[in-house]
């Protein structure tokens, strides 16, 4: 009797190391590891001196916040908790997993807008984090999260890349990254636009390039409801979890370029949205984006290495500052900051950042993104190749106010707008954009 | 309730009187069309003192929900289930072995096979005036291998779970494409249900007791309760009755055979293999045609497709690549034959009367594993589930 249970079970054995067998083989294979997230978790499982400070959020944490700056600073140990696209779900996740591990000081939440609008995109977001994370009840926790049809491409994430079923290529490349030196070191720098990104531990992105393109491709348009339900909750969560472990925890919005704020229109929605919740715990909260120039002159395209992310030169402005505004007494601290990003606009000299466009019918929608809603007049110029390979020029508009046009998305070119005030027609300026 | 006011009004519109409106949406409860024919069942069982009045109101409310059939079927009679859940049950090895095979082969139906099939035939089937000819054939043939695999797979993850409890369902397929008339189609597809119509419906109408008029017309009032009980609209009804003609059409081409060879005194046909494969191809083909109203969803909208499919007959499109331009790619479409030919081969031995599961534990051990773990990869690998792919509810859902 006993010797047919044990059979069985050695049968059953069997099957189960072959299974296991070839589900390894073909994560080797398919699976192209988020090299990112995999060199963070790498580097904050093998923190031996405890964490005291975590900055938790998306890619504007990891390229905006220089940690060992920081160390040198307050002189403790911080770190950049931070996934690309990470969404406060899986933040909730990681902020226990670093409390867990550490005793934690401080926790700063960095609520990019972009991230806390819909989650109907969940699942890719989330595995950068479920699948860097040690085994243990959260991480279980962190997985039955996820929607019930991620579960099985959760456990087994060779199941993510079927698409490249019949692509050797993909497959020798795959296998290869995994043989290479970088790869096994958890090492990452690679060319990345005009300059290079090295990772450089405690979730680090250093980064030497520097914003060339003005024209911005709108990701999203707010409104006053954008904030979403499960972003909302998930932030509730955060607050309360901090509040019930005796963390001390910070709302913040790193800066990205004006650009892009001034893409999504009602930025001032968002901010609010936030800021009522932040009230409501009593939670402090910065949006750098409504940050006065006088304090941290940070709108230049020098300071980033695109619209949303900051480079080195960038980092090391940031960062101290960001640090003296966390440990500064919260009602000094307002004196940095404007009350709305519409009055930081019109407090500004008048200046044009670039363009932004969304898609819409076959066309472009451009925008001159500027500081001022009325008063500035533009000339847009429209520089384009014909067919037969002539230079065709089209001035769309001679000092008009109207700051709109549609241009056939197959059409590209060079844009040319000069702007200038009505009321003093000899200040002008002059930007010229690849579209 | 929609066809009803729907054919009332259309009645009504020829005598000018105003239409009736209902704005209601009723919510039915999850697997209705399932339980209420198994429990109709128990109460004319007991009725007719087949079954014991079952006293215990939660082994009762147990057999009529009993999760793994409840949405989709089998619809157990309560000589089998009812009297399986009075019994006690223990968890075996056996039980819990067959459970599993079964579940994965049922997943295996459901996401490598249908669901794969099904976005291939939704694509044609939502443009038919785009897809026309050779397209609409090839997407109804798929669909009948779609709606098998869908059905199919459903009733096996649901045996599957009921073993793993020990509790043993019926098998509600038997091969049924390898059926040589319609008549030995119907014997084998959705046995649960067609059985239920014979012994609750046919056999009290008089089934073929009443002299051949009676019985045909008997079969008709059948199969178009059986259209009816899978949908509400004209063209479950005709699909229904289209399957009753079907059978009536053969007993008057039998009975016609019968006798011109009795006149003319000539030797019964020999069953040849080629007389065999012929039948079985004929019975597809008229089975897979009354498909086509069952998939088109409405009468106008059969007939639109028919009519299309008789439209630009262009047959290069089965060997030019065209096929897999409509979300299904060459390597899927690979796959989705290779997985078909494994369905109709494991058909080929039920159809002889082999108990495949049986034979399938009689093998080696490393065939055995083999087959398991390559179950599950394949599942894995090629199932339509996940990021890549819109997940397909079981069609029997939504009867």
């Amino acid at each position: 009797m006993m010797n047919r249970w044990v059979r069985r079970a050695g049968a059953w054995l069997g099957v189960g190391l072959i299974l296991a067998g070839s589900v390894c083989c073909l994560n080797d294979l398919f699976w192209q590891h988020d090299e990112w997230s995999r060199v963070m978790f790498h580097s904050f499982y093998s923190q031996k001196e405890n964490i005291d400070n975590v900055f938790i959020g998306s890619s504007h944490v990891f390229c905006d916040i220089d940690p060992f700056m920081l160390d040198e600073i307050n002189d403790e140990n911080n770190f950049n908790l931070a996934t690309s696209g990470l969404q406060l779900n899986a933040a909730y996740y990681l902020l226990k997993e670093a409390d867990s591990r550490h005793t934690l000081s401080r926790a700063v939440i960095e609520l990019y807008y972009a991230l806390n609008m819909d989650y109907s995109e969940c699942g890719i977001n989330e595995w950068r984090v479920t699948d860097y994370m040690k085994w243990s009840l959260n991480k279980v926790r962190a997985i039955g999260d996820l929607e019930i049809t991620k579960l099985p491409e959760s456990l087994f994430p060779f199941m993510r890349f079927r698409g490249y079923l019949d692509d050797y290529e993909y497959m020798h490349e795959t296998a290869a990254q995994k043989k290479d030196d970088a790869y096994r070191s958890c090492r990452y720098i690679t060319a990345d636009g005009n300059g290079i990104t090295e990772y450089r531990e405690k979730g680090y992105w250093y980064s030497t390039s520097t914003l060339e393109s003005r024209i911005y491709k709108r990701r999203l348009a707010i409104q006053e409801d954008s904030f979403g339900a499960e972003a909302e909750r998930y932030l509730r969560k955060i607050i309360e979890y901090c509040r019930q472990n005796g963390i001390e925890i910070y709302l913040t919005v790193n800066p990205i370029y004006e650009l892009e704020v001034l893409s999504v229109e009602d930025y001032d929605a968002y901010y609010r949205r936030i800021d009522s919740i932040a009230k409501e715990y009593d939670v402090p909260f910065y949006d750098f984006n409504l940050c006065k120039k006088e304090y941290c002159d940070i709108q230049h395209p020098e300071y980033f290495k695109d619209t949303g992310h900051m480079n080195v030169y960038g980092v090391e402005l940031f960062t101290p500052f960001l640090w003296s505004v966390l440990t500064g007494d919260e009602a000094d601290n307002k004196k940095y900051f404007y009350g709305t990003y519409d009055e930081k606009l019109r407090s500004a000299e008048p200046e044009i950042y670039g363009l932004y466009y969304h898609e819409e019918n076959g066309e472009n929608i451009y925008t001159v993104a500027g500081n001022r809603e009325d008063g500035m007049e533009y000339r847009i110029i429209l520089t384009s190749e014909t067919q037969d390979g002539q230079t065709e020029q089209r001035m769309l508009q001679d000092f008009y106010t109207n700051k709109t046009f549609a241009v056939p998305s197959d059409e590209h070119g060079i844009c040319t707008v000069v702007a200038r005030m009505s009321d003093d027609p000899d200040n002008v300026q002059c930007l010229e954009v690849q579209y | 309730m929609d066809l009803a006011i729907q054919t009332l009004n259309r009645v009504g519109g020829i005598f000018h009187a105003s239409p009736v409106t209902w704005d209601h949406h009723i919510i039915l409860p999850v697997g209705i069309s399932f339980y209420t024919l198994q429990s109709l069942g128990y109460l004319i069982d007991v009725y007719r003192g087949e079954i014991y009045v079952e006293k215990n109101f939660l082994r009762y409310a147990l057999f009529v929900s009993f999760f793994p059939q409840l949405v989709a079927g089998p619809i157990e009679r309560s000589k089998n289930l009812l009297k399986q859940l009075g019994t006690k049950h223990r968890l075996t090895y056996y039980n819990i072995r067959d459970g599993i095979l079964l579940i994965l082969y049922g997943l295996f139906l459901k996401m490598v096979i249908a669901d794969r099939a099904a976005v291939w035939v939704d694509e044609v089937y939502s443009k038919p005036d785009v897809y026309q000819g050779f397209y609409i054939i090839f997407a109804t043939i798929l669909f009948a291998i779609q709606i098998y695999c869908d059905f199919y797979g459903y009733s096996t993850i649901a045996r599957g779970s009921a073993q793993l409890m020990g509790i043993s369902l019926m098998d509600n397929f038997n091969a049924p494409y390898y059926s040589k008339s319609v008549k030995e189609f119907w014997r084998r597809w959705h046995i649960s249900l067609s059985s239920w119509f014979r012994d609750y419906l046919y056999i009290p109408l008089g089934g073929n007791r009443k002299g051949t008029i009676r019985k045909r017309i008997n079969l008709m009032i059948v199969f178009t309760v059986s259209g009816l009980w899978h949908g509400a609209s004209l063209a479950y009804i005709f699909w229904g009755m289209l399957n009753g003609i079907y059978q009536v059409a053969a007993e008057i081409k039998d009975a016609g055979k019968h006798f011109i060879r009795r006149v003319l005194k000539l030797p019964e046909g020999k069953d040849t293999f080629s007389a065999r494969a012929g039948k079985t191809a004929i019975t597809f083909f008229l089975v897979t045609f009354a498909w086509l109203f069952f998939r088109a969803g409405g009468f106008h909208a059969a007939m639109e497709v028919l009519t299309n499919m008789a439209a630009n007959m262009d047959g290069l499109i089965l060997f030019d690549g065209s096929l897999y331009g409509l979300g299904v790619d060459r390597q899927s479409m690979y796959i989705m034959f290779i997985s078909i030919a494994v369905l109709f081969a494991v058909d080929h031995y039920k159809y002889r009367g082999v108990d495949v599961l049986q034979k399938f534990w009689e093998q080696g051990y490393w065939l055995k594993a083999a087959c398991i773990v390559g179950m599950i990869l394949t599942i894995t690998l090629y199932g339509c589930y996940g990021t890549m792919y819109d997940v397909q509810q079981f069609i029997y859902f939504q009867f």
